[in-house]
């Protein structure tokens, strides 16, 4: 039993938070679905242990469980505030929304914006939407973005130019009609420099939005 | 004879054209060629009228030639030289090797001297492309320095270098470290052989800039790596050093940043090692001239910056991962280090694929693939050290900026690989 | 043009930036720009309009370029930029209009000197993932190793919704219950 827990933390990314004893307990009463998402376990392995099917008619005596839920999960969000204030959350990955477009970026990485994006080459920028934010241990997603000072992603424009030419060839048959046309949309490539979780997950700042301008 | 050529050294010179009896002749540049080669040219006519223009212009010299003595005076004019020249001047010397052989076309049989079947112009030139390309990239041909050009000022171009990269160079200092040993002995070769007995050439070379430059790169990389990577062990820093301080990595910053066009050495393109030095030395100039601080920086930002996406374990190689566990795992008092199949798939076939998994008194430590069972212990144990040592892909990333300003250098040596325990690193092993 | 038709005469790649730029400081990749015109012709016009209005303006603003006049008689006008990594670029200005020649110069300014291809992917990264990449084996259960095969548990259909049989049944079932509750009150 211990082998297959410890097998078990591995499989599930969130060890290190502990909820490696949620999950073997719930698989055991709860057949299809865990408590914790993004643990599934699929319904192959756990109906097969469980010997229990779904439909059996039975009265259901539903347990109030707000509390422990409650408990539950501000015992994981006091392990990510831990996690993140001690340094130990290594690198961190977002997901930014950026002209449009969602880009999955961690420290080091290059991104092309492909539409029109006026910021120089050498500027260095914010990009204030992150709808997600994650590291080894832990996930989190904003409904739909995050608090706007919760995570700061920072990165360098290092090149604007243009895209290679793309021909557009319009030809409508038999009509005696066509058109060429030809197009090089701008390109601005980022690099994304850090990614920072500022301040606790549940807290509040007392100003929000001011991203440590004095007014 | 509609196909033969007349070659006259027409009036209008290179670049005009020459006289070309059937209109598909390419633009005469055989005074060119003539000019390379060694051997003094005969001009060749066989056609009349083209016969007569030249005897107008007074150099026809050796009378009409035809067939037989065509062909002997082409191979008069076959020096390598000219073989040479008509590679380099591409599609201008058609007509010098065309008039030479015996089937008096034009195209097609200058072609057949290139090895083309084909009558046609097209892929004449596609061939003289391909090897100009061919010759260029296996540096036969001749590469001018920049500063040869005439727009070419060499103030402005080191005023522009130290702008670019945002720092204030010594602008003495700065010209001493451009200065390779070479050129110093190559210009007063040069004095002498003009008859200048005492050349006084008041320069020095970078040799003792790049020596500093090198000692300060070494501290600094060994200093912020250690703190960069606090558990590695200092067999690991070293090779990174190591890696860092390489003939390969210097002289790539070196060309990245620009000093190609501004290096003054004797051969060129720069060599790597030139390179190297003349990095270093820039390095060097700036400890003297700029605070430690922003020497470092810049350090940081060229050299170390080097290893972002790198993979350590590429440049520090562990050769028997599996050893090297067993060993941490005993200074440690743990229990031995124990492979297990966490998980196997298409055994017997040539996908097969094993999950192995190792555990230390029954505690997991690393996970790793592979298409055989060895592979894949090997593999764990590399995992079990990356996650030791805390150099996966999700330890975090090397600090820069203002990041990189916070964290103090660490003089003191990281533990060594021999010593290394868990208990000592009181290290957290997360999963 | 389709792809394929592109790729036969030019490459392709990835997104790239030399030497790590903007990891530590960011580098200005054009080293130096020539401006090369005619002092007469009508060609040119543009140009002279340019070198006399926004050439002082630009080499101010940027001191990390060398920027390069060159007059040639009868010759139309071009710019060659030079970027550090010892890429190459002209781009000629034949009658070209002053604004026209400050946006060319921009396009220039912000290069990095690689040549223009068809970008593969909008994306580089060199940690694709730091969650661990997905295997077939990610959350499943360890204790499907112990298992004897055939096995009648794990081949079993998994039902994701009551089948009509099973509805008939317990409708069945329940009707009998009514009925005997309603014999047992009855009687």
């Amino acid at each position: 039993m211990a082998a297959l827990r410890a097998a078990l933390r591995t499989c599930t990314r969130l060890g290190n938070i502990g909820v490696g004893e949620v999950v073997t307990r719930q698989t055991a009463a709860v057949p299809l679905v865990s408590l914790c998402r993004g643990l599934r376990t699929p319904p192959a392995i756990s109906s097969a242990l469980s010997h229990a099917t779904p439909w059996t008619s039975q009265q259901e005596v539903v347990v109030d469980d707000t509390e422990a839920e409650r408990n539950f999960s501000h015992e994981v969000i006091e392990k990510v505030d831990k996690q993140v204030r001690e340094g130990l959350a290594g690198r961190l990955f977002a997901v930014v929304f950026l002209q449009g477009k969602q880009h999955l970026v961690t420290p080091g990485d290059l991104m092309v914006v492909q539409t029109f994006f006026p910021p120089n080459t050498g500027d260095s920028l914010r990009l204030e939407k992150v709808m997600m934010v994650g590291s080894r241990d832990f996930s989190l997603y904003g409904r739909p973005l995050l608090g706007q000072d919760l995570v700061r992603v920072e990165a360098t424009v290092v090149e604007k130019t243009l895209s290679h030419c793309r021909i557009y060839f319009y030809n409508r048959r038999r009509k005696n009609s066509r058109r060429t046309k030809f197009n090089r949309e701008t390109h601005t490539i980022l690099r994304i420099n850090r990614i920072e979780i500022t301040h606790g997950i549940n807290e509040v700042p007392e100003v929000t939005g001011v991203d440590g301008r004095t007014l | 004879m509609c196909g033969s050529h007349a070659l006259t050294p027409s009036e209008a010179g290179p670049g005009q054209p020459c006289g070309a009896a059937d209109g598909r002749c390419i633009k005469g540049g055989w005074l060119m060629a003539a000019k390379l080669c060694p051997v003094p040219y005969k001009s060749l006519e066989t056609h009349g009228t083209t016969q007569a223009a030249a005897a107008k212009h007074g150099c026809h010299k050796e009378g009409s030639l035809s067939g037989e003595g065509g062909r002997q005076d082409f191979q008069e004019c076959r020096h390598p030289a000219v073989i040479m020249a008509a590679a380099l001047t591409g599609v201008r010397l058609v007509l010098r090797s065309s008039c030479c052989t015996t089937v008096n076309r034009a195209i097609s049989s200058s072609a057949r001297v290139f090895g083309i079947k084909s009558r046609w112009v097209a892929p004449l030139y596609k061939t003289l492309k391909h090897r100009h390309i061919k010759m260029k990239s296996l540096g036969l041909m001749p590469v001018n320095k920049r500063s040869e050009f005439i727009e070419w000022n060499y103030d402005a171009e080191l005023y522009a270098f130290s702008k670019r990269l945002q720092e204030e160079f010594d602008g003495d200092a700065l010209r001493e470290a451009l200065t390779d040993a070479s050129y110093i002995a190559k210009e007063t070769q040069r004095q002498q052989e003009l008859g200048v007995s005492d050349p006084g050439l008041a320069m020095n070379n970078n040799k003792e800039l790049a020596a500093r430059g090198e000692t300060v790169i070494t501290e600094y990389c060994f200093g912020y790596l250690r703190a960069a990577f606090p558990l590695l062990p200092e067999e690991g820093i070293s090779a990174l050093v190591e890696y860092c301080q390489s003939e390969d990595v210097m002289s790539a910053v070196g060309y990245g940043i620009g000093l190609r066009d501004l290096v003054l050495c004797e051969e060129h393109p720069p060599s790597s090692s030139t390179m190297a030095r003349c990095f270093q030395a820039i390095v060097g100039v700036l400890s003297v001239s700029s605070p430690a601080p922003r020497c470092h920086a810049f350090v940081r930002d060229f050299v170390v910056a080097q290893l972002v996406g790198k993979d350590i374990d590429t440049i520090w190689k562990v050769e028997n991962p599996m050893g090297v566990v067993a060993d941490i795992l005993h200074q440690s008092g743990r229990g031995e280090p124990e492979p297990r199949l966490i998980f196997q798939s298409g055994q017997e076939t040539i996908q097969a694929v094993y999950h192995v998994g190792v555990y230390s008194d029954k505690k997991f430590m690393g996970s790793g693939y592979g298409e055989t069972v060895e592979t894949a212990v090997k593999e764990a144990a590399h995992d079990a050290l990356r996650k030791l040592f805390q150099i996966t892909d999700s330890a975090s990333p090397l600090p820069f900026g203002k990041d990189a300003d916070v964290v103090p250098l660490k003089t003191e040596a990281n533990i060594s690989l021999d010593n290394w325990s868990i208990d000592k690193t009181k290290n957290i092993i997360t999963c | 043009m389709t792809t394929k038709t592109w790729n036969l005469f030019w490459g392709s790649n990835f997104v790239r930036a030399p030497l790590q730029n903007g990891v530590g400081r960011y580098v200005q990749q054009l080293q130096r720009i020539t401006f090369k015109f005619c002092k007469t012709h009508g060609g040119s016009k543009g140009m002279r309009e340019y070198i006399e209005k926004e050439l002082i303006g630009f080499a101010r603003e940027n001191p990390g370029v060398v920027v390069y006049v060159k007059p040639r008689r009868h010759r139309s006008p071009c710019l060659k930029a030079e970027y550090l990594n010892g890429g190459e670029e002209y781009i000629s200005t034949h009658v070209n209009t002053c604004e026209d020649i400050v946006k060319w110069v921009e396009y220039l300014r912000g290069r990095s000197g690689y040549p223009v291809e068809r970008l593969r992917k909008y994306h580089h990264t060199d940690y694709p993932s730091i969650q661990g990449p997905w295997t077939p084996w990610i959350h499943r259960h360890p204790g499907i190793n112990i298992k004897e095969y055939p096995c009648e548990e794990l081949s079993a259909v998994q039902p994701t919704e009551i089948s009509a049989t099973q509805k008939l049944l317990e409708l069945y079932e329940q009707q009998k219950q009514q009925q005997e509750g309603v014999g047992s009150t009855t009687s």
